[in-house]
């Protein structure tokens, strides 16, 4: 009884120690402290500005008219009436657009056929070319997708209207055309917005970034002037490594528990991105995130010799973790290698599920499957961390002890 | 030239003795190389889950699912049974869509009703929702085609003359550059050019900082006599001709070991990449200039290089940004070269066509290194940053 509340107390007393230890370094440390405001604000602030637009409007395309006549001129203007394509038709072949093309003035060619309305009338297929530019994947997407719909739209306009030369009403028309109609309802981000698709993406990955290289660098520079003992001295102790740990994920928490709501308050608010969830949820997912980030810091931190490596080291990783998240290609074209190693970085289930959560309305229950997984990496991180602390510990006490 | 060449041949010495920068180096680029050549390897996302809910349980409707079915893009992984247990699968994160085929989907059909099938996609995941999306309607579009079509030949209709008037006006779409639309083409290009620049800015910087850092600011100078151009060149010049080593590797993994078109001029591009190596190291210099401390100087060179990914425009076109991000999205030199990587690669322009882009990269190279002389120069003389953390 007694031993145990002994070791209660010293592991109280070491808790609370680290908490101070912990807060003092962040806070004397200008670095720390300018890559937290730097990474969390600026950056996020920086980045939704660039797609602060949104969408992509108004793509330039030329039309090369060889027909002349007024349903050409009918088709131009639908195609310039789309919010994705811009028409320009002051070319007059195809040389001319090229150079246009070479010059990056358009996008995309559309031609127009010779006899476009003559053939229509007189009932003839006619096919409207196209050259798009896939090299750029967002501007062919926009080329080709408004091209075909004004197609669909132009083609069924003809037939409907001629339906209707024979007698039937428009209704009839219609349901003759497209016997089976295809209605898609777009959820959550209905106009495809960029900003509202990366940005709760890189708040979540800022988490991991902003913990990693704040751990890395205070870890770099304890190393440098091999003070990891002198601060936690508890490490040297059987069982020491648990508060330290609970105590430093704890920490940190806190800070993102108070990072966050600014993010979300300034950036979110100012670029009217929709945040769908309530703080509290959002609290309740970021607990397993941050510790399991934090135990995964301090696991890898013991290869930082120096604070500066830890900063380059983690920017590498960011862009990396972004895409094993899946969340920008689906994972579903990854192979089973890159689906295992997403498993073990804590931003995969912790971008998925803040992005579930802010914006696909998604409740507590339905994220549990990502929270547990954070809890699970948690605790694999926290053995790791564990055995990299105390090796650390015992190294440097030695080193200090041949010394003298 | 003298002491360039030694303070190059001590660079060398430096590379191999230190750990940290042998890794980041000569290591790391390639392994860059390696992941994304891999992990995007199949260039196309296939078999994106879909739920279907069928509430119309006939031939038609599970003919319906069997065609979603056989599209290449979409699988059919989940029946849910009503429209919350759908949703909740999108939410959860398990399937792209939900689509609804309603009751009396058959009974309206066959006589003559219009009936609606309905997709609710994800529209937040933009890649895989659009593709869902285009793949849906491309399916439905079809099976509604074919049945208009089947109606005209019941009236004694020709095949051939029942899809022309079914689709008077039909587009005939030439794919230029990319005639796969590969996202590995497209996607690779960037990470791994943008990689291979942030390789490059963070060595430089890390070579000119560890030896500022440790107050060898004096020594550099007395090896050169006092003369800033020969420190430069020894200690830049080794990792120039390094780097365009592994920038021609990074090159050949895409377009020689791998099957990504390449149409254009290889002297311009290999003399772009040259360009952008050194363009990243002149602006390695002026943030060693204008920085305190070390670490100062690496949060920023490689702030400056992870950005530059999003001011390229491969992630959002330039020309959609506000206006103040597209006039700062042309001082990174990597926006030039990914221009020049891609009209030179994949779209195959003429070379005329590029000249643009290697001069702004030529004038990138040069005003950097202008801007910070002089501070560089006082830097050296007083041997070390302001702040030694």
């Amino acid at each position: 009884m007694k031993v145990s509340f002994k070791t209660y107390y010293k592991a109280k007393t070491s808790f609370w120690n680290t908490i101070t230890t912990e807060w003092s370094a962040i806070k004397s440390d200008k670095a720390v402290i300018s890559t937290f405001i730097l990474m969390t604000v600026v950056i996020l602030i920086a980045y939704t500005y660039i797609y602060s637009n949104q969408i992509v409007k108004d793509v330039p395309v030329a039309v090369i008219n060889q027909d002349a006549s007024k349903m050409s001129r009918d088709y131009i203007n639908m195609l310039d009436a789309t919010e994705g394509l811009k028409t320009i038709s002051n070319y007059t072949d195809v040389q001319a657009a090229k150079v246009a093309y070479y010059s990056k003035d358009i996008m995309g060619i559309v031609i127009i056929p010779k006899n476009f309305e003559k053939n229509i009338r007189s009932g003839k297929q006619t096919a409207i070319t196209t050259f798009s530019d896939a090299a750029n994947m967002i501007f062919y997407k926009k080329v080709l997708g408004d091209v075909t719909t004004i197609n669909g739209y132009f083609s069924a306009g003809i037939v409907i209207k001629k339906q209707m030369a024979l007698g039937k009403t428009i209704d009839e028309a219609q349901q003759n055309y497209t016997p089976i109609k295809a209605i898609s309802t777009s959820l959550f981000n209905s106009s495809a917005g960029y900003a509202n698709y990366l940005i709760p993406m890189l708040t979540a990955l800022l988490v991991q970034l902003v913990l990693l290289m704040g751990i890395g660098i205070l870890s770099g520079s304890r190393q440098e002037y091999i003070s990891t003992h002198t601060n936690f001295p508890r490490l040297l102790h059987p069982g020491g490594t648990i508060p330290i740990l609970l105590a430093k994920a704890c920490l940190y928490t806190a800070i993102f528990m108070v990072v966050i709501p600014i993010q979300v308050g300034i950036v979110y608010t100012l670029f009217s991105i929709p945040v769908r969830s309530s703080l509290l949820t959002i609290y309740l997912f970021l607990v397993p995130y941050v510790f399991s980030t934090v135990f995964l810091g301090i696991s890898i931190s013991s290869f930082f010799k120096r604070r500066e490596e830890a900063i380059v080291f983690l920017v590498l990783i960011s862009v990396p973790s972004l895409m094993l998240s899946g969340l920008s290609f689906p994972v579903e074209g990854f192979s089973e290698f890159y689906k295992g190693l997403a498993k073990l970085v804590p931003s995969t289930p912790g971008i998925n599920g803040f992005v579930r959560l802010t914006q696909m309305k998604a409740s507590f229950f339905e994220v549990i499957n990502e929270w547990n997984h954070l809890w699970i990496l948690s605790l694999i991180y926290f053995v790791l961390a564990s055995i990299s602390l105390k090796r650390r510990a015992f190294k440097e006490s030695k080193m200090l002890k041949a010394q003298h | 030239m003298k002491p360039s060449v030694q303070i190059a041949k001590r660079e060398i010495a430096q590379l191999f003795s230190s750990k940290t920068t042998f890794i980041f180096a000569v290591i790391l680029p390639f392994v860059s190389i390696l992941f994304f050549n891999t992990l995007l390897s199949d260039g196309v996302a296939r078999d994106l889950p879909i739920a279907i809910i069928d509430l119309d349980h006939s031939s038609i409707s599970r003919n319906v699912i069997s065609q979603l079915e056989s599209s290449p893009e979409l699988e059919v992984s989940y029946f849910p049974l009503n429209e919350q247990k759908g949703e909740e699968l999108i939410r959860l994160g398990k399937v792209y869509g939900l689509i609804t085929i309603p009751q009396d989907f058959e009974v309206n059909l066959k006589k003559g009703k219009q009936v609606n099938i309905i997709n609710q996609y994800n529209s937040d995941l933009i890649l895989a929702g659009g593709l869902e999306y285009k793949a849906f309607r491309k399916v439905i579009g079809t099976i509604s085609a074919g049945i208009n079509i089947e109606k005209q030949r019941k009236q004694g209709i020709s095949t051939q003359q029942a899809i022309i008037n079914f689709q008077p006006l039909t587009t005939n779409n030439h794919v230029l550059s990319n005639p796969f639309t590969n996202y590995s083409y497209y996607l690779n290009t960037g990470f791994l050019a943008m990689f291979f620049q942030l390789f490059v800015i963070l060595t430089t910087t890390y070579c000119f900082g560890t030896d500022i850092k440790y107050n060898k600011g004096n020594k550099l100078l007395s090896i050169a006599n006092g003369n800033l151009w020969s420190i430069i060149v020894g200690k830049v010049l080794p990792y120039t001709l390094w780097f365009m080593l592994v920038g021609v590797i990074m090159l050949m993994s895409m377009y020689v070991w791998q099957d990504f078109p390449f149409h254009g001029s290889k002297i311009g591009v290999l003399v772009g990449l040259l360009l952008l190596i050194i363009a990243n190291q002149s602006f390695a210099l002026l943030i060693i200039a204008l920085t305190n401390s070390f670490r100062e100087a690496l949060t920023i060179a490689s702030g400056f290089a992870a950005v530059s990914l999003s001011f390229s425009g491969i992630t959002f076109p330039i020309f959609g940004m506000p206006k103040f991000m597209q006039w700062l999205s042309q001082i990174f030199p990597f926006t030039h070269f990914f221009e020049l990587l891609l009209d030179q690669s994949q779209r195959g322009y003429p070379i005329f066509y590029s000249l643009k882009s290697i001069i702004i990269l030529i004038v990138l190279c040069i005003v950097p290194l202008t801007l910070g002389w002089f501070k560089l120069k006082t830097l050296f003389i007083k041997g070390e940053f302001k702040h030694h953390i």
